[in-house]
């Protein structure tokens, strides 16, 4: 069930590993040996595989990913587009999958921690026990490639009651002028109870070779009562292949509220476990992606409703052009003793173009008997009613078709609560729209 | 303003009307009455121009043309309006927004300068009076979560702020309460003026006891069976339309 390419990537990706591990001595050597061996026997799926059916990893498998050298940085000009307007955030910047602490903000607060990985692990800091609790290497081939080769990212803890208000932000830039580079990082981030923080994190390119491949494995502790908004913004340049891993835990009481926004890159996939593990924890994961040309966007979301009395929806809203193509598979799980359960789903896909392609693979499965649960997917054309409507207000039929092409992008953008950032994403909406709308 | 004549049309090769002749002229109001499936809404749509309704025989004349070719957004610039039975609900798209855009399209092609957002929000407010339409509402989604009499108001008030020279009003009295049902009136009769007619379709005599008409006619299987004054409202209240169809 592995790719057989031409290229031995087995053989390469041991010698880099071997390297690897030699320049990084660290606690984490143990973790990373168990993520590396997985990634032996397993390899990269082929389409023979259920979740990669609709996704190719053999353009991946063929190139013979590296480490990025971690020598790069740049300037504070140049990471200025990549900020957002009108908004105070604590502003943590990695370059190549390295934190630069020159370009970020140092927090001096009772409140909240923020270290860098790569810290905790020169200090052999003892909470590096939590990492790849809750993103585990075996859930696929790019958790497993990322655990055993990722050099940075943040440890973040809220404490108990704070609530943290400017949001913080996590630029993740890959200026790699190198080929075949692999920016592998990682989060953990923990809100005690009753805390709340809002977070944000985006993807850029800066004058980096075609081809990189980001892997990014994010987890979420949201304790008892604590609000945690998370959200992604992916703007990587055209070429460039990105993976995630966001789990979560959400306890009695939590909230989480996801947002996940792609504008750039070939090939996105996003792989999501949510699980409601308190009474009356609420999740909320929502999504917005445009595809162009060829781009690809898979979602392959598992909301688990481990205990009863819990809610969740997913939201998610594409518009295709070209070839492009999407994959949403959004499973719930409600557990046989979880009752009073209320989940829904939505995922709907507009497509602009004949070739352009959707795959909506909802899956409920329920056991318990006291739940309320819907689902709705589509994929299709833009409403033939909402069209008249518009016209018969004096609306030309193009321009009605750009406004509720842009309203259908922006519906789920509504749930982001940070102001500035959603008036970003309706900017960055416009603006990849406008290339298809003209 | 307005002349129809032998008007057929069908909608997925259905015949609904068959024949419908009709005159409405400026600072007129005519009420369209009937049974289910006698075919208003058809007229009401077909007016507007809504493209699943095929026009298979005669003519739509509005102001000397003939409109059966025009595309509904001209026909709307033109100064016809369609107020919906059914107002469509549309996620994602600010109601302002909208609205705003529907007035600057109809300047345009008048050759009038466009109104800016600050402009538009002093027009958007002194009309949302006359429906009592809440301020919030602006700022929502178009129709998105409305209730039905929100929904109806909010047609209004459009019309309201696009000032057209023909209104339509599709069973704009269905789903709504008594006092929405004033309110909705009261909106539509301080738009009245001398040089703009209004055709009211409804299937019930009560909204012409706050919009009063003209005319009323009884449409029954794609034709006007049967023309009067605003007393014949009253007489099919009593009557029924039985007298007339069997007639």
């Amino acid at each position: 069930m592995a790719i057989q390419s031409k290229f031995d990537y087995k053989t390469h990706y041991n010698t880099v590993f071997q390297r690897f591990i030699k320049e990084n001595h660290c606690p984490l050597l143990d973790f990373r040996k168990r993520a590396f061996e997985h990634f032996e026997q397993h390899g990269f799926p082929n389409k023979r595989v259920e979740d990669w059916r609709f996704t190719s990893c053999y353009e991946i498998a063929e190139k013979p990913f590296l480490c990025p050298k971690d020598s790069t940085t740049l300037t504070k000009k140049e990471i200025e587009p990549f900020l957002f307007e009108n908004i105070d955030t604590i502003q943590l910047v990695l370059i190549n999958g390295h934190y630069r602490p020159e370009l970020s903000t140092q927090i001096d607060e009772q409140n909240i921690s923020i270290s860098s990985i790569s810290k905790l692990c020169e200090a052999h800091d003892t909470r590096l026990e939590k990492i790849g609790t809750l993103v585990s290497a075996e859930e696929n081939v790019f958790a497993a490639l990322n655990a055993s080769f990722f050099r940075d990212g943040f440890f973040i803890e809220v404490k108990q009651n704070a609530k943290i208000d400017k949001p913080i932000h996590i630029i993740n830039i890959d200026a790699d002028k190198d080929e075949n580079s692999h920016n592998a990082v990682r989060h953990f981030i923990s809100v005690a109870k009753n805390a709340e923080l809002k977070i944000v994190e985006s993807y850029h390119s800066h004058n980096s070779a075609p081809d990189a491949l980001i892997n990014v494995a994010c987890e979420l502790e949201v304790a008892d009562g604590a609000n945690v908004e998370y959200i992604s913004i992916q703007q990587a340049d055209e070429t460039h292949h990105c993976f995630t891993n966001i789990n979560a835990n959400v306890a009695e009481n939590g909230q989480l509220i996801t947002n996940l926004l792609d504008f750039g890159s070939k090939l996105v996939r996003h792989t999501q476990n949510i699980v409601l593990d308190g009474a009356n924890a609420h999740a909320k994961s929502c999504g917005t992606y445009i595809g162009h040309q060829r781009r690809q966007i898979d979602h392959y979301l598992y909301m688990d409703h481990a205990v009863g009395e819990c809610s969740s929806e997913q939201l998610f809203r594409g518009v295709l052009t070209d070839k492009a193509k999407a994959v949403f598979r959004g499973r719930v799980v409600v557990r046989p003793d979880s009752q009073n359960t209320d989940a829904s789903q939505s995922s709907k896909a507009l497509l602009l173009s004949d070739d352009a392609q959707s795959h909506n693979l909802p899956q409920l499965e329920i056991y318990a008997d006291d739940v309320r649960c819907s689902h709705g997917a589509t994929v299709g054309e833009l409403d033939k009613s909402s069209l008249f409507y518009l016209q018969s207000r004096g609306i030309s039929e193009e321009r009605a078709k750009q406004i509720l092409t842009v309203a259908f992008a922006e519906e789920v953008v509504d749930h982001i609560t940070i102001e500035p950032v959603r008036q970003k994403v309706y900017a960055l909406i416009d603006q990849n729209l406008s290339k298809d709308l003209s | 303003m307005l002349k129809i004549e032998n008007l057929h049309a069908a909608v997925e090769g259905k015949t609904i009307l068959k024949g419908l002749n009709l005159t409405v002229n400026a600072g007129e109001v005519h009420a369209i009455m009937g049974p289910n499936g006698a075919g208003k809404s058809t007229l009401a749509n077909v007016i507007a121009g809504h493209d699943n309704y095929e026009v298979t025989d005669g003519a739509i004349y509005y102001e000397g043309n003939d409109i059966i070719e025009m595309a509904p957004e001209n026909r709307a610039r033109n100064g016809i309006f369609l107020a919906f039975q059914y107002p469509v609900e549309i996620p994602g798209l600010n109601n302002t927004y909208f609205l705003r855009a529907a007035l600057n399209e109809k300047k345009k092609f008048l050759g009038e300068p466009e109104v800016d957002a600050a402009d538009f929000l002093v027009i958007a407010r002194e009309k949302m009076k006359l429906v009592e339409m809440k301020k919030e509402l602006l700022r929502r989604p178009v129709n998105s979560g409305f209730s039905g009499g929100e929904k109806k108001r909010n047609e209004i008030f459009q019309m309201a702020v696009l000032e057209p020279k023909l209104a339509v009003l599709d069973e704009t009295d269905s789903g709504l309460d008594i006092d929405a049902l004033r309110i909705v009136s009261k909106g539509v009769n301080a738009l009245k003026r001398p040089d703009n007619a209004t055709i009211v379709v409804t299937h019930y005599q009560r909204l012409l006891d706050y919009i009063v008409p003209d005319f009323v006619h009884v449409l029954y299987d794609g034709k006007i069976i049967h023309s009067g004054g605003k007393e014949l409202a009253l007489e099919l209240e009593e009557k029924g339309y039985d007298w007339l169809i069997n007639k």
